[in-house]
Formats: structure tokens, C-alpha cells, sequence
């Protein structure tokens, strides 16, 4: 047997300190997050504001959230579940999605300062690169991307929030490195992003399966058949989507569902009688049963 | 062994052998550690004792968000007992370990009910420490003004009463003061001075600690009213135990290194990172240059 010298020994126990709650669950990046969240006090009174992106497997969550000493606070937020109400019925989650949510988010949040009117940013979409610039005597607003835990690779869909935030009048300091189909050699590419952010790309898809395998067509897109939405009509649809959220981008409130009776999950506990009642029934099958079996020997 | 741990090993301001560093690696780093004109903020390690009760608790982590980022809790407990004869030696392991100058210490027995010991360190090594007992306290919870306050504070820091009759309060005082004044920011946005901690010595030397938010309201006047709201830990303490530093200990802490002179004409290149130097030639005199001699240059008349 080989000496295995033991390196979590009972001192390495005893002087462990846990790692904070967040980094314990995977859920924060601390080294980031100080970054965003720390202000330069010589210059600004005001907080450090974030553009936060997450992607969960139905919905697309953009908000701008600043930190206080309590905790983190959110200034507005807007979801891809708010989208049909912008006529986008399906695809909640593709990249044409997360630039019209970050679009709905950069309206919003500018309505509610009073800077829709200075600040209307890109009305017309051509994916060109952007910057918004001051206007007038109150300058932009201003917000930093937080992407979180993901991997920044190129294309990727936090980009394309990113670039609709932008594209709605709201200045976040980035760079086209990390657009669709950026290389190195041909640079960044404009007429690719526009194509996606008015979901070209699965218009293409969608014919390339079509044209091959009808079934497969019909199982990877019966959400959009039941739309009733085809490969032809995404571009009208997103331009539409992106007029209409300038046109209106409040928040409209649900209804709050009421709950009448909630649903017990766990089985009510049987009374003496009851129990009693059932054990009765027991045995009486039981000797009938029994019965049974003795005039079938007979 | 890094060459970085065997400098530390050998070398700190206060021993008395100070071996000259070998490499220039080891230069750049007894250069950060040595005192320095303007100092970087000081660490706070918060730690709780063998036994703490949740009013200490409550405190601990209270005055460690007032301090953030500056500021680092260890989760698990520590059976230390500073006062004691030779208690303070893993203190000053941990505060060493987690580079912190100051420390803060909950702990809660039977004969000195919520107590805290708060201190810090020269060189890593023990310069003074007082204890505090929890008379009364109200958390940063229960104020509503406290979820106004910023994620990083710049307090301005009053001290009310009279610290400066003897020496217990004095260096009370000057640690508070310690505690919460950093350096790091001397150019500051006005706005960003929003509140400010009052700490105030009773006749009973019972001391309170209380934070308030700066509201800068309308006025008749062209300039504003000030007024002041609470926004929490409210906090008394009484004073207990403390172990001041010795005179000479403490001349040697307070002592300021030169403040180095800004140099002459010399620039920090702000995208290459290069020092840039102007140099001033005199006027050349030419007809005093000495050149190589020629033939062709030499005139005929002295041939």
C-alpha cells in the first residue's frame, strides 16, 4: 500500500470558511459583480446601473437593477412572456426575441425617466453599429451589461438583448466583437444581424426542413403552425413587434388570479370511526371471499 | 517557498535585521508593504467568539455592511480571548491570513453579556483593543431610511461629547476615526456625502453610535436646509476592558513616512503606461564644439 499523505486533514477542516451563499450555489460571479456594481465616487451621485440578461428555458428576463447597501434594487424590468402582446406569438426565447425584449425594456425604462422624446434611438433597424449619443441638456442613460455566469461566445443571444437596449435609445458602452458571424479576417458583418434580429435565420430553417422531411417540420414547429405563423411571415411580424413597442411599451398588469379552495396533497388523516368502518368492510370481504372458495371445493 | 514568502519571512517594518531584497521582484514587494504616505483602506475581519449571542450577531454583521467592501466575516466560531495572556496570537494569525488591520470580536458569557472587542493591528502585531458591551440596539432593519443608503458609504464622521479628557477615549476615538476614514477617495462627488455617523460619549461613559442620512431640503434661502434622518444600527455600548498601545509602540505606528515629491516634467502615458520624461538642453555653443579635424576644413592661412 502507497503512503497517501492526507492533505484535507482535521486542521484544513477546522479552518475552513464556507465561500458566500451565492457562490456556494453557482449563481454569482463576486468578481464581476464588484466590478459592475462599484461607482467611481469622485464623479457620479448616482448608482452604478446594471443591464441584467437571463435566459431561463421559456422566458427571457432583461432588467436594469442598481445596488444599495441592502440589497440589489430594480429599476424596470420586461419579459419575452410580455411579447404576444406585441403580436410575437411563438418563439419566446430565439434571438429575434431577446433584441425586441431588450427594445420593450430600453422604451420603458425611458418613458419612465422622461427621455423618450430626446432619446428615440434607431428607428429604423438596419443592424448597423449604433451609439447613442448626447442629446439636448439631460444626457443619456446610461447602463452597464451584466451577462452573468454564460459563456460570451460570438452570436451570442445576450448580445442581441443588448443590441435592442441600444437600439431604443440607451447607452451601454460596447463594441461589435461579438456579433453574429464576426471573424477576425471580414470583421463584423451588419446585414447578419439584421437578418436575425428579424428572425431570418429560422425563416431559413424552417424552409431548409420543410422541404425536406414534412413530419419533421410539423413536430419542431406546431407552435408556429398553430400561430399559424410561416417562414414568410417573421419579418413582418418582428417589424410590427418593434413598432408596436415603441408605439406602447407600458407594463400592463395581470389580474390577479384568485384561489378559491387550495388543493390538499396530503391524504387527510382517518378518524377512529372511519378506520373502524373500513377494517368492518375488510373483513367482510374477506369472509365472503373465503365462502366463496369453500362452495367452489364442495 | 515563494521568493515573496521568504521575504516575509525575514523581513517586516519593525525586525530589526532587514536583509536588502535580492531580486527586483522582492523590492516591489517590500515597497508595498511598507508604510506609505497615504495609506490604502484598512481591512475589518469580523469574527465570532466561542460563543455569541444573536443581538451580537445582528451587530457584527450591522457594522460589516457599513463597511463593505472593506470588510471580510469569518462564518465559523473562534475560541479567542484577546485579553488573556497570549489569546491574541491567533487573532493576529487571521488577521494576517485575511490582511485585515482591524478586527471586531462578538462574543457573549455569563459575566460580560454581549461583548465586543474591537482593535487593531501594526505590523500584524497587537496594538490596542477595547471592549464594548451591547447596552441597547437597533438594527439597520428596523429603520426605513436605511434602504436609501448607497452600496459603498462615505461617511462623514462627528464625534460628540468629550473624548479628549483622558486617554481611554481619546484612542477610542482616533480608532473609530481609523475605522471608517479611507484615504482612497480625497476627490469626492458632493452628492456622495449623504450621511454621517455620530458617536457620542455620555457623562455615564456609555458611548452610542448612530448613523444619519443628509437631506438637503428646500430653504428661503438660496442655500439648502439641512436636515438629518436616522437610517440605522443605533447602537450603545459601555465600556469595558481595553489595552492601550505602549508610547513608544504607538510612536512608531503613527509615524508618517516622507511624502515623496511630484517630479519634474515627468508624465504618465495614459494608454502605453510609460513614464515620459521632457528634458531641457542649454543653448549649444558652436563655436566652442569640438569636431573631428579635417584637412579640407582648415583654412589656408595658418598652413
Amino acid at each position: 500500500m502507497v503512503f497517501v499523505k492526507v492533505v484535507k486533514n482535521k486542521a484544513y477542516f477546522k479552518r475552513f470558511q464556507v465561500k458566500p451563499r451565492r457562490r456556494r450555489e453557482g449563481k454569482t460571479d463576486y468578481r464581476a459583480r464588484l466590478k459592475l456594481v462599484t461607482q467611481d465616487l469622485r464623479k457620479y451621485a448616482s448608482p452604478r446601473y446594471r443591464l441584467v440578461v437571463r435566459f431561463t428555458n421559456r422566458d427571457i428576463i432583461c432588467q436594469f437593477v442598481y445596488a444599495r447597501l441592502e440589497g440589489d434594487h430594480i429599476l424596470s424590468a420586461a419579459y419575452a412572456h410580455e411579447l404576444p402582446r406585441y403580436g410575437i406569438k411563438v418563439g419566446l426565447t430565439n434571438f429575434a426575441a431577446a433584441y425586441a425584449t431588450g427594445l420593450l425594456l430600453a422604451r420603458r425604462t425611458l418613458k419612465k425617466l422622461n427621455l423618450d422624446e430626446v432619446y428615440v434611438g434607431k428607428e429604423t433597424v438596419d443592424g448597423e453599429f449604433f451609439e447613442v449619443e448626447p442629446q439636448g441638456e439631460r444626457r443619456p442613460f446610461r447602463a452597464y451589461l451584466d451577462v452573468g455566469l454564460i459563456r460570451t461566445t460570438t452570436g451570442n443571444k445576450v448580445f442581441a438583448a443588448m443590441k435592442g437596449v441600444v437600439d431604443g435609445g440607451v447607452d451601454i458602452p460596447h463594441n461589435e466583437k461579438r456579433f453574429p458571424k464576426y471573424t477576425k479576417e471580414e470583421g463584423f458583418n451588419p446585414e447578419e444581424l439584421r437578418r436575425r434580429i428579424f428572425g431570418q435565420h429560422i425563416a431559413e430553417y424552417m424552409k431548409l426542413v420543410a422541404e425536406e422531411d414534412k413530419s419533421l417540420y410539423e413536430a419542431r414547429f406546431s407552435q408556429y403552425i398553430k400561430a399559424g405563423v410561416g417562414p414568410d411571415d417573421l419579418e413582418e411580424m418582428y417589424k410590427q413587434a418593434h413598432s408596436r413597442i415603441r408605439a406602447d411599451p407600458s407594463f400592463e398588469k395581470k389580474p390577479k388570479r384568485e384561489v378559491k379552495q387550495h388543493r390538499a396533497f396530503r391524504q387527510r388523516k382517518l378518524t377512529k370511526e372511519e378506520k373502524q368502518e373500513n377494517l368492518k368492510k375488510k373483513i367482510e370481504k374477506l369472509a365472503m371471499a373465503s365462502m366463496a372458495a369453500g362452495h367452489e371445493e364442495e | 517557498m515563494s521568493i515573496v514568502e521568504q521575504i516575509m519571512n525575514v523581513t517586516s517594518p519593525t525586525s530589526e535585521k532587514q536583509r536588502p531584497p535580492k531580486s527586483r521582484k522582492g523590492k516591489k514587494h517590500l515597497e508595498s508593504i511598507a508604510p506609505q504616505w497615504e495609506e490604502p483602506p484598512k481591512g475589518l475581519l469580523v469574527i465570532n467568539g466561542h460563543q455569541t449571542s444573536q443581538q451580537v450577531k445582528n451587530v457584527l454583521a450591522d457594522l460589516s455592511r457599513l463597511k463593505k467592501p472593506h470588510c471580510r466575516q469569518l462564518r465559523k466560531k473562534n475560541n479567542i480571548l484577546p485579553f488573556e495572556t497570549g489569546g491574541e496570537a491567533s487573532l493576529e494569525f487571521l488577521c494576517k491570513k485575511n490582511d485585515c488591520s482591524h478586527f471586531i470580536l462578538g462574543n457573549h458569557t455569563k459575566k460580560r453579556p454581549h461583548n465586543l472587542i474591537l482593535g487593531r493591528l501594526y505590523d500584524f502585531h497587537l496594538l490596542d483593543m477595547f471592549e464594548l458591551g451591547v447596552v441597547d440596539y437597533k438594527g439597520l432593519d428596523e429603520f426605513e431610511m436605511a434602504k436609501q443608503l448607497k452600496s459603498q458609504l462615505k461617511p462623514l464622521v462627528c464625534f460628540v461629547g468629550d473624548f479628549d479628557s483622558d486617554d481611554t477615549t481619546r484612542k477610542l476615538k482616533n480608532l473609530f476615526l481609523d475605522l471608517f476614514h479611507d484615504f482612497e477617495d480625497r476627490q469626492l462627488s458632493l452628492e456622495q456625502l449623504d450621511n454621517v455617523f455620530v458617536i457620542s460619549l455620555y457623562h455615564d461613559r456609555t458611548i452610542s453610535f448612530q448613523n444619519f442620512m443628509i437631506r438637503l431640503k428646500k430653504s428661503d434661502t438660496y442655500l439648502p436646509r439641512v436636515a438629518l434622518e436616522e437610517a440605522g444600527p443605533c447602537i450603545r455600548f459601555s465600556l469595558r476592558r481595553s489595552r492601550l498601545a505602549a508610547d513608544d509602540l504607538w510612536k512608531q505606528a503613527t509615524k508618517r513616512p516622507k511624502q515623496g515629491k511630484s517630479k519634474k516634467n515627468v508624465t504618465m502615458q495614459p494608454i502605453l503606461g510609460r513614464q515620459v520624461g521632457r528634458i531641457h538642453v542649454g543653448r549649444q555653443k558652436l563655436d566652442k564644439l569640438i569636431i573631428k579635424k579635417q584637412r579640407a576644413l582648415k583654412s589656408k592661412e595658418f598652413e
